[in-house]
């Protein structure tokens, strides 16, 4: 088990290298001095063209592209990561104050999700060609068919606007921070990304179980004169599970890629919205180390997500 | 019930819904399993054999059902137990399963689960059924797999199924079957999926268990030749039906139905004349939907008569114990069966 | 070679039936069809320009002339909803074709190939795989810029794991049969092997998921238009009729703007699910 997870991290290595390359490449795009987002703004603007230039060489600016890059990512990794070329300000604080406010409302919508997904599948392949079953594909197909934006403006038509239960958007009131004090900020943005996920994942779990259902070992398991839902539960989610993680991992990406544009309905301060702002006036550093960012975060979960699987299965931890 | 028998069905009908249609998997089956005896149930794939024996247990999908007919299992002398009577998945049933009638199937490979170690699934089956302690489990399971003929028995304990060979895959299978030491063993083709050499050893493992534990045991299969080396009673089945029954010298030496004597040719004997034909049986099994006005047997029999369209033939006790179902019997001496 | 036909012949027409009682497909297929033969004929359906201001005649309510009313530039919406769909409707089959195209031929190098081949191209489907599409769209749109093509070309570029990871597994799978042996023993080549003997035999599950990628890139492109940095906002697309409705008022005091186009958006998706879940169902594909 211990050695299949170094491996897996060391598998990350090469794929984190390549995003890094791909970000520096990025910046290179920037038009204009890459200068102009590596110091601070107010200091840059009290230099003189001779000071710039000496700085331009101690920071490695005039030596070749690889060098470049091998300075550049040594400073990325200490969390040198610049500064904004619109508002000047340090990348890394902005990150840090918007970073905490998407993974909450991530972790909440994968929660959500993941119990309702798996439950509502467990239920429909239990249920088999009932009307259950029926109502829940059809719901599951509607879930995945109606624009999470869509969805989100409808929200707030309704339970906001009209019925007046919940805030239009926003994280938090003025002066009241608490986690409680959140949740009525949290429950339609959760909601909305969590949708189209739980009819994703439902529809995943109910074709695995019931393929896992027509399995010898489940006519084996009910051979011994276990209980039928032992039979469904230790011999039948537990193995329907372990193709469900998989889609899982390869699913964070979409949820993170929802959480962009639910952020962004509910003015909610989040990374989507700040990447989105920052394309929107150029500001392409911030995009570019939001996105590192983002897509770390996403191989880091990617493996924990792996590891669930290998715990699972045993298939997978001893080969 | 005749103290002898620990296991009687009488007219079992078995029927499946396969969307609209109704299919009749089994129609009219009499059989008894006599106290530490092996009863072979031969016949082609699809004619009912494997439905019949997981009907016993009430094992069927969810489209199939038990519609007529009783079956009787009595663990002992005296005591009897209606298993037909019994709902699908009820408490009664399940204590049977596995306790009193344990199963063991075609694939090995496949029937045991991928996520638990072998010795977690043969307690699974203990704890159900006794209350026993962990550590007196774990001994038991172990002693059981060491007498079973796995190596190393401590160790395999916590191994999981793929690191298993096929053999020993059914030899888990057969230790799963076996720890609450059941009455009456079903075997679905327990070889079909292993290697020749070690289909015998499965056989003769299957024989001492027989031998050490008295244990009744129901071999279902399509082969002649496993029949003739493991079996004291034979049933050969045909769309549904047996189409004969009997101690296995009267049926192996004296094949009565058209049917049994052509399997019989159809299988290669050692030291067999090279210039003797090995006969197929022309044709082949038909849809089980199809209904046959008469013997369902006569499209692809060789003996055909003027009965044989008429309707199904009835049940012939020909001699002791030996019965038949088809018309070239009818008026030859022997009795009615009801 | 008579038998062969009517086998065949027997297979389409027990498929067709198979297609005809699933219901919910069948109306995918219907609806699909009517969106699309009706964006195709726009200018015979609406005689309006989806592009013509009139500032007199802003956010009129549905009449006998506008079927829908007006928007807050006076323009027909039900000509915007229309001729929008061409353009949505383009940019999803587009993407889904080109991404497929794409997929196609990679996972039939991967899995044909196989060895370090396969893993140099199943590491990099990981990779994309990996990062979140919106986020990737995001950032190309910000480096190369708006733009129809451009879309549809990111698309393609973003959107092709699925399909190759089907394809190479089938091909792979195929390989092993024998009759690749025996088609190699007779001296066919390599590329004839996979082109002519493998591909086909993956179509039903491309087929399913080209259909399927269809809806997932309307619904992508509607999203990116939302927010502003999808297709050009001077072009109508369904996305963008949503997006020019995003001030408060016309939000919360004229909701017909923004729920008919959602609406549509929707129920285009939809269809096109159920359409292909029921061919998935009839191709026999399994997930």
């Amino acid at each position: 088990m211990l050695g299949y997870f170094f491996k897996r991290v060391l598998l990350l290595i090469p794929k984190l290298l390549i995003i890094s390359i791909l970000i520096f490449i990025g910046l290179s795009f920037v038009p204009g001095d890459p200068i102009d987002h590596l110091i601070p703004p107010d200091q840059r603007a009290k230099l003189s063209p001779v000071q710039l230039e000496t700085l331009r060489e101690s920071l490695g600016l005039n030596e070749k592209l690889p060098v470049r890059y091998l300075r550049w990512i040594s400073g990325v990794l200490k969390g040198d990561f610049g500064y904004s070329m619109v508002s000047g300000a340090s990348i890394r604080v902005m990150i840090a104050r918007r970073l905490p406010a998407t993974l909450e409302l991530a972790f909440f919508g994968l929660v959500i999700a993941n119990i309702l997904g798996l439950t509502l599948g467990y239920i429909s392949s239990i249920k088999h060609n009932s009307i259950i079953d029926y109502t829940n594909t059809t719901l599951g197909i509607i879930g995945t068919s109606v624009p999470e934006f869509f969805l989100g403006l409808c929200c707030i038509a309704i339970f906001s606007l009209h019925l007046g239960w919940l805030p239009t958007g926003g994280r938090v009131a003025v002066g009241k921070e608490t986690f409680f004090d959140r949740i009525e900020y949290l429950v339609l943005p959760v909601l909305c990304l969590a949708i189209g996920y739980i009819a994703t994942l439902m529809r995943y779990t109910r074709g695995s179980m019931l393929d896992v259902l027509n399995k010898d070992y489940i006519k084996a398991a009910r051979s011994k004169g276990i209980s039928e839902f032992r039979v469904n539960c230790n011999h039948g989610l537990r193995n329907a599970l372990i193709p469900v993680m998989i889609i899982l991992v390869n699913r964070i990406p979409v949820l993170v890629s929802g959480a962009v544009i639910i952020e962004n309905i509910f003015n909610y301060p989040g990374m989507g919205r700040m990447i989105l702002d920052a394309i929107s006036c150029s500001d392409i550093p911030v995009v570019m180390f939001s996105t590192m960012v983002i897509a770390t975060m996403i191989l880091v979960s990617s493996l924990l997500v792996d590891m669930l699987a290998a715990l699972l299965d045993p298939r997978i931890r001893f080969n | 019930m005749n103290k002898d028998i620990v296991l009687s069905i009488d007219g079992l009908k078995t029927q499946f819904k396969v969307g609209k249609r109704i299919v009749h998997a089994v129609n009219d089956v009499s059989l008894s399993v006599k106290r530490g005896k092996t009863l072979g149930i031969v016949g082609e794939s699809g004619c009912g054999k494997s439905v019949t024996a997981h009907s016993v247990v009430q094992l069927l999908p969810k489209t199939g059902n038990i519609c007529k007919g009783t079956i009787k299992y009595s663990p002992e002398v005296g005591k009897e137990y209606v298993l037909s009577d019994y709902k699908r998945d009820s408490k009664e049933i399940r204590s049977i399963r596995g306790k009193h009638i344990s199963m063991i199937f075609q694939d090995p490979l496949s029937s045991l689960d991928p996520v638990y170690t072998i010795g977690k699934q043969i307690e699974e089956i203990l704890f159900e059924h006794e209350k026993i302690s962990k550590n007196e489990a774990r001994k038991r399971i172990i002693d059981l797999l060491a007498k079973l003929g796995i190596p190393k028995p401590e160790e395999r304990y916590n191994h999981y199924p793929h690191q298993f060979s096929g053999g020993m895959k059914q030899r888990v299978m057969i230790a799963i079957a076996m720890v609450c030491n059941p009455k009456l063993l079903i075997a679905d083709e327990p070889t079909t999926a292993l290697d020749v050499t070690i289909q015998a050893q499965i056989l003769s493992l299957m024989r001492d268990i027989q031998k050490d534990y008295g244990t009744s045991i129901i071999l279902i299969t399509h082969n002649m030749g496993i029949v003739a080396e493991a079996c004291d009673e034979v049933a050969v089945m045909y769309m549904g039906r047996i189409v004969e029954y009997g101690p296995l010298e009267k049926v192996f030496n004296n094949p009565l139905h058209p049917y049994t004597s052509a399997l019989l040719r159809s299988v290669p004997v050692l030291g067999i004349d090279k210039n003797t034909e090995l006969r197929s049986i022309r044709g082949n099994t038909p849809d089980g939907s199809d209904v046959f006005q008469g013997c369902e047997f006569s499209p692809r029999c060789d003996q055909i008569c003027q009965h044989c369209k008429d309707g199904h033939p009835p049940v012939r006790v020909v001699e002791e114990g030996h019965e038949v179902r088809c018309w070239l019997y009818e008026g030859s001496g022997g009795s009615d069966h009801k | 070679m008579n038998t062969k036909k009517t086998i065949k012949s027997s297979i389409a027409k027990r498929n067709i039936q198979k297609f005809y009682t699933n219901r919910l497909a069948l109306f995918g297929l219907i609806v699909v069809a009517i969106l699309i033969i009706m964006s195709l004929i726009a200018p015979f359906i609406t005689p309006h320009d989806p592009n013509y201001v009139d500032s007199y005649k802003r956010l009129q309510a549905p009449s006998s002339e506008h079927w829908l009313g007006t928007d807050n530039a006076g323009r027909d919406l039900f000509a915007r909803l229309v001729y929008g769909g061409r353009v949505s409707i383009l940019v999803g089959i587009a993407s889904a074709l080109g991404a497929s195209i794409i997929g196609v031929i990679l996972g039939c190098i991967a899995g044909y190939f196989g060895g370090k081949v396969d893993a140099i191209i199943l590491y990099f489907c990981e990779t994309f795989v990996s990062f979140p599409s919106t986020i990737l769209v995001l950032v190309m749109v910000g480096l190369v810029g708006r733009g129809l093509s451009n879309l549809i070309i990111i698309f393609c570029v973003t959107g092709w794991m699925g399909v190759a990871r089907i394809v190479r597994s089938k091909i792979m799978s195929l390989r092993e049969e024998p009759f690749v042996e025996s088609c190699i023993a007779n001296g066919i080549s390599g590329i004839s092997i996979m082109f002519r003997h493998l591909l086909p035999n993956t179509l039903g599950p491309v087929i399913v998921s080209i259909t399927l990628a269809t809806a997932d890139f309307v619904l992508e492109e509607s999203a990116l238009s939302f927010l502003g940095i999808g297709v050009p906002p001077n072009v109508a697309t369904w996305g963008n009729i949503i997006n020019s409705a995003k001030s408060l008022d016309i939000f919360q005091n004229h909701p017909m703007l923004w729920v008919v186009p959602g609406l549509m958006i929707s129920l285009f998706a939809l269809s096109v699910n159920f359409f292909g879940d029921g061919l998935r169902d009839v191709l026999d594909v399994r997930q």
